[in-house]
């Protein structure tokens, strides 16, 4: 019976081909772009996150940190780093390696009349380890540049390119906040995100920028070291806790004013992100979609009174109220899912082009749940819509039913 | 009996009046018999065919089909024995435009829970046997009046059921397929099934072997016919 239903369903649907279609097209719709935007969303993550996994899980950074209650409460009581932090954790927790401690500003920088805004890390020879990025032309920061305070600075690519530095510009100087600064390398390129350079960055001493921007860089400080022994991770965490603490002064009662942050952390909290994201999306398309079952009930409606003396004669040689029933159901979900599975491929076609066509996009990513889901969906609402007009074909009269005109 | 019919009634309401369709009317038919109907227009024949066909209930009365209460039957028993007992023939055809002829008459086998190679064969069986087996694969409206009512005919005895109900069947025929389709129901006759069949026609009427006339939803005449 199920397969005859479905077979009924399919003769119906081929033999209304132009009405079928229209039917479906707001399922289609729906369909489609929740894959497109799913999978668009999907394929961003998926190259986020191999990024992050890129650095190597035994990593821990640290930040200040504060639960703001208020802007006058932040500016008042806005929580530092130090050095002496840094070297306090290094000279303690024994199981720490690499260790960097690390501020960042943006700044202006010049030359030759051009200028442009940059993010200015000050950096520790480390940073190159950490962040599993290496100068490609030129040298590094070394402890010495460290130890002199001397005003050096490694580019990232983006800056030579617009500030026009030519072919190799090692050993021209630019200016940063108006100090010249010699150059000593070059770093390699990092790529973009969304079309946005994620090269546009220089870097220079730790001890320099400290010099240059005083105090208020302890606020935008970050300490990030590698733990030799991974079992190690969670302890490590532990005591750069308690050191930090009694560093503060922080009483019992009040919460950390810094942030301990391992790689497993940071992908965590950026797939709870993620989720947050896809929901908002799935949710507008929902909507999309509920008005495409509105769609399929208003058409089954017609189809029933069109059809209505088809009901009348099956009834009239031995069908039932649930013979009825599910045969119109099962057209309605088979004609809705027809529309997810062709919005389904259709979604799949369009966000690879999507990403394809966007400059600097990364590939799409269709993850398979997003597939079931849209079954699912379509399915869903066939049922949900169908269920009314299909009843109400049940319950004629076969007698009234045979008469209608 | 194959049918006992007490008192049936059947009254519609139609604003504050009432029309008696079918006033108190009773019968029996026997197995194997060739029942004609006759009467004036809205005398009530089409009435009583569709109670007696399980198509609609009566206001009164009791319907025995095979000494069961018909009329005291839910939805479902009822759709059972449409399928099973009863072929009914209709002046309008009444095919499935969609379907062509084999899977017209193979419907009442789906809702017979038939499986499906059997059913085709049947319903070719059952086609060829009407004169119509070349015809299988045409839809309704590659047919002609006479054709569509041969693959009707197929239909309603597909499932072998006790009772064939014709309501009018020439009624949009010429007189030549007329007398071609009385020819293949008498056939059906001879051959034991039970037929009830309602026409203007005294000529046709006449050829079954009793006649019951209506008026006013009453049975005026009840005759036998020797031929
Ligand atoms: N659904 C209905 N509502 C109200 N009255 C009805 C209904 N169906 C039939 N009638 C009335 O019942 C009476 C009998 O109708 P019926 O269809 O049985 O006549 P008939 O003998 O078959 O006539 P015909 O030879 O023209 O087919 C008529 O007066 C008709 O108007
Ligand atoms: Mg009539």
């Amino acid at each position: 019976m199920f397969i005859e239903n479905i077979l009924l369903a399919l003769n119906s649907i081929i033999s209304n081909k132009m009405r079928s279609f229209l039917t479906t097209l707001g399922i289609l719709i729906g369909v489609a772009s929740i894959i497109t935007v799913v999978a668009l969303i999907q394929g961003i993550f998926a190259s986020i996150d191999q990024q992050i996994q890129q650095l190597g899980s035994n990593i821990i950074s640290i930040e200040p940190h504060m639960e703001v209650q208020s802007f006058a409460d932040y500016m008042n009581n806005r929580p530092e780093l130090t050095l002496t932090d840094a070297d306090v954790l290094k000279r303690s927790i024994p199981g720490i390696t690499d260790l960097a401690p690390m501020i960042f500003q943006t700044s202006q920088v010049k030359s030759g009349g051009k200028t442009r805004n940059t993010f200015i890390y000050g950096a520790h020879p480390q940073y190159q380890d950490i962040n599993g990025q290496y100068v490609e032309q030129g040298r590094f920061l070394t402890d010495l540049d460290l130890e002199y305070h001397r005003k050096v600075v490694v580019l990232g690519q983006e800056i030579v390119n617009s500030m026009k530095l030519g072919e190799n510009p090692i050993g021209k100087s630019i200016l940063i906040r108006n100090v010249p600064f010699k150059i000593i390398g070059l770093m390699e390129k990092r790529g973009s995100f969304f079309g946005q350079s994620q090269d546009n960055y220089a870097l220079i001493p730790l001890t320099s920028a400290l010099d240059m921007y005083g105090r208020i860089a302890g606020h935008f400080a970050y300490i990030q070291f590698r733990v030799a022994d991974m079992k190690q991770l969670n302890n490590v965490k532990q005591q750069c806790a308690a050191i930090l603490r009694r560093r503060h002064k922080i009483p019992d009662n009040k919460p950390d004013d810094f942030k301990i942050s391992t790689q497993e952390d940071i992908v965590e909290s950026f797939s709870k992100t993620t989720n947050v994201i896809t929901a908002i999306v799935m949710g507008i398309v929902g909507i999309s979609l509920l008005v495409g079952g509105i769609g399929i009930m208003n058409i089954m409606l017609v189809t029933v009174t069109e059809r209505t003396r088809e009901i009348g004669i099956r009834k009239a040689v031995g069908a039932t109220r649930k013979n009825i029933l599910s045969q119109f159901l099962i057209e309605a979900v088979t004609l809705s899912f027809l529309g997810g599975a062709i919005g389904i491929l259709l979604g799949i076609a369009l966000g690879n082009l999507a990403a394809h066509m966007i400059p600097h996009f990364p590939p799409a990513h269709t993850p398979l749940w997003a597939i079931f889901l849209g079954f699912g969906f379509s399915t869903g609402i066939g049922i949900l819509f169908g269920v009314y007009p299909a009843g109400k074909a049940a319950a004629l009269n076969p007698i009234d039913a045979l008469r209608h005109e | 009996m194959l049918i006992q019919v007490e008192e049936l009634t059947k009254t519609y309401v139609v604003g504050t009046e009432e029309v008696h369709a079918l006033d108190h009317v009773s019968f029996n038919v026997g197995e194997g018999e060739f029942v004609s109907i006759m009467g004036a227009s809205g005398s009530g024949k089409s009435t009583l065919m569709n109670l007696l066909g399980c198509l609609d209930t009566p206001t009164e009365g009791r319907y025995l089909l095979k000494e069961t209460d018909v009329s005291k039957m839910n939805d479902e028993e009822l759709a059972v024995v449409r399928n099973r007992e009863i072929g009914f023939v209709f002046q309008v055809f009444n095919l499935l435009p969609g379907l062509t002829a084999l899977h017209n008459v193979e419907v009442p086998l789906i809702y017979n829970r038939v499986p499906r190679k059997k059913r085709l064969e049947m319903s070719l069986a059952m086609l060829k046997a009407m004169g119509m087996g070349e015809r299988a694969h045409h839809r309704p409206n590659q047919l002609s009046g006479g054709q569509r009512q041969r693959v009707a005919v197929a239909r309603a005895l597909v499932n072998s059921p006790s009772l064939i109900l014709a309501d009018e069947p020439t009624g949009n025929l010429d007189s030549k397929t007329t007398l071609e389709l009385m020819e293949l129901i008498r056939e059906l006759n001879r051959k034991g099934n039970t037929i009830i069949l309602v026409t203007h026609e005294p000529d046709i009427g006449a050829m079954a072997n009793r006649t019951i006339t209506l008026k006013d939803g009453k049975i005026i005449e009840d005759i036998n016919h020797v031929h």
